[in-house]
C-alpha cells in the first residue's frame, strides 16, 4: 500500500513537471539586427541593408554629390518591384534616404507621398488664422529637388528538387529633374540558393 | 654606450609610430582563424575614405561575413555598426572587399571578420 502511495506520489510529481515545462512558452530573446540573415531564400533583412548601403556608398562618390559645392537636393521617386515576392521597396528608399542625410552631403525634398501631409500642414499654418503671421510658414516656397532616385528591383528564380535558387538585382538612377540626364545608375546583384 | 644610441633611437621610432598593422586593423570574431588577410589598402577618393581588403580562404568553409567600421579623429567611431555582409570564396580562392566610407568625417578604418551559420 505504501508502495502503490509512493507510486502515485512520484507519478503526479513528474507529471507536473512536464505540464509546468510545455506551458512555459517559447524562449524571446533579442538578436543583433545587422547579422546575416538566412532563415530562407525570400527577401530578407541582409538584402535589405547590403543593397541600401551599396546604393548610397556609390552614391556619395558620384561627381554630382561629391563634387558639388553645395549640397543638392534630391527627391526620392518609384522604385518598381518586378520581383514575384511582396517587397516593400518603400523601406529601401527610406534607408538610403536615411544614409544619405547622415552622411550631410545631400539634402532631400519631400517625395509625392509626402506631399498631401505637406500641403496639409501648410494650409493649416497659412489658412486656419490660428498662428502669429511671423512665424508660420508661407507657401510658395518650397524647394524643388534638382534631382530624383528611381529604380527597380528584379529576381530570377530557378528551382528543382534539391536545389532554390534565387537571383535579386536592384538598380537605382539618379536623374537630373530640369534636362533629364541620368547622372548615376548603379546596380546590386545577390543570389541566396538553399540546398535541401 | 655609444653602440647602444643606434638602438634607443631605432625603439624611440617605432614607439613613435603610430600606424597600426594589419592585425591590429583586423577584428576578428568567430572562426575565422583561416581567412588571411593578404593585402590592405586605403584611399581617398572623391573626398571619401575608400578601403579595399584582399582575403584568402584556407579553410573547407566559406561562410564569411566582414564590415568595416569607420574612424575620426582620436578613433571615433563616426557611424553607426554597418550590417554584417556575406562573402562567399571557396578554399585557396582570394576575394577582394571594398569598403567606401558613409561620410567624408572618416580618416581611418578597421575591417571586421566574422563567420555566419
Amino acid at each position: 500500500m505504501r508502495a502503490l502511495n509512493k507510486s502515485i506520489v512520484g507519478i503526479s510529481f513528474f507529471s507536473t513537471l512536464f505540464l509546468l515545462a510545455g506551458c512555459s512558452g517559447p524562449q524571446v530573446r533579442y538578436g543583433d539586427a545587422k547579422a546575416v540573415e538566412t532563415v530562407t531564400v525570400d527577401y530578407g533583412s541582409t538584402d535589405l541593408q547590403s543593397i541600401a548601403e551599396a546604393m548610397v556608398r556609390s552614391l556619395l562618390q558620384t561627381k554630382v554629390i561629391s563634387g558639388s559645392k553645395y549640397a543638392p537636393t534630391i527627391t526620392v521617386a518609384d522604385v518598381k518591384n518586378k520581383t514575384t515576392e511582396y517587397i516593400d521597396t518603400r523601406v529601401i528608399t527610406d534607408k538610403i534616404r536615411t544614409q544619405l542625410l547622415k552622411s550631410g552631403q545631400v539634402r532631400f525634398a519631400v517625395n509625392i507621398n509626402e506631399m498631401q501631409s505637406q500641403v496639409d500642414e501648410l494650409k493649416r499654418q497659412n489658412q486656419s488664422g490660428l498662428y502669429k503671421s511671423n512665424t508660420i510658414s508661407k507657401t510658395g516656397n518650397m524647394e524643388g529637388a534638382k534631382y530624383r532616385l528611381e529604380g527597380s528591383i528584379s529576381s530570377i528564380v530557378k528551382q528543382t528538387k534539391d536545389v532554390k535558387d534565387v537571383y535579386y538585382v536592384f538598380n537605382l538612377n539618379l536623374i537630373d529633374n530640369e534636362t533629364g540626364l541620368l547622372e548615376w545608375a548603379d546596380e546590386k546583384e545577390i543570389r541566396k540558393s538553399a540546398t535541401r | 654606450m655609444k653602440k647602444l644610441i643606434p638602438l634607443f633611437i631605432a625603439l624611440l621610432l617605432s614607439a613613435c609610430n603610430s600606424n597600426p598593422s594589419v592585425s591590429e586593423m583586423t577584428i576578428r570574431m568567430g572562426n575565422t582563424g583561416n581567412i588571411e588577410i593578404v593585402d590592405m589598402r586605403s584611399i581617398v577618393r572623391n573626398g571619401l575614405l575608400t578601403a579595399q581588403v584582399t582575403v584568402k580562404n584556407d579553410s573547407n568553409s566559406n561562410l564569411v561575413s566582414y564590415r568595416f567600421k569607420w574612424l575620426g579623429k582620436n578613433e571615433i567611431a563616426i557611424f553607426d555598426d554597418e550590417a554584417w555582409k556575406p562573402i562567399t570564396i571557396a578554399k585557396g580562392q582570394t576575394g577582394t572587399i571594398i569598403g567606401i566610407a558613409p561620410s567624408p568625417d572618416a580618416t581611418d578604418f578597421r575591417v571586421e571578420l566574422n563567420q555566419y551559420k
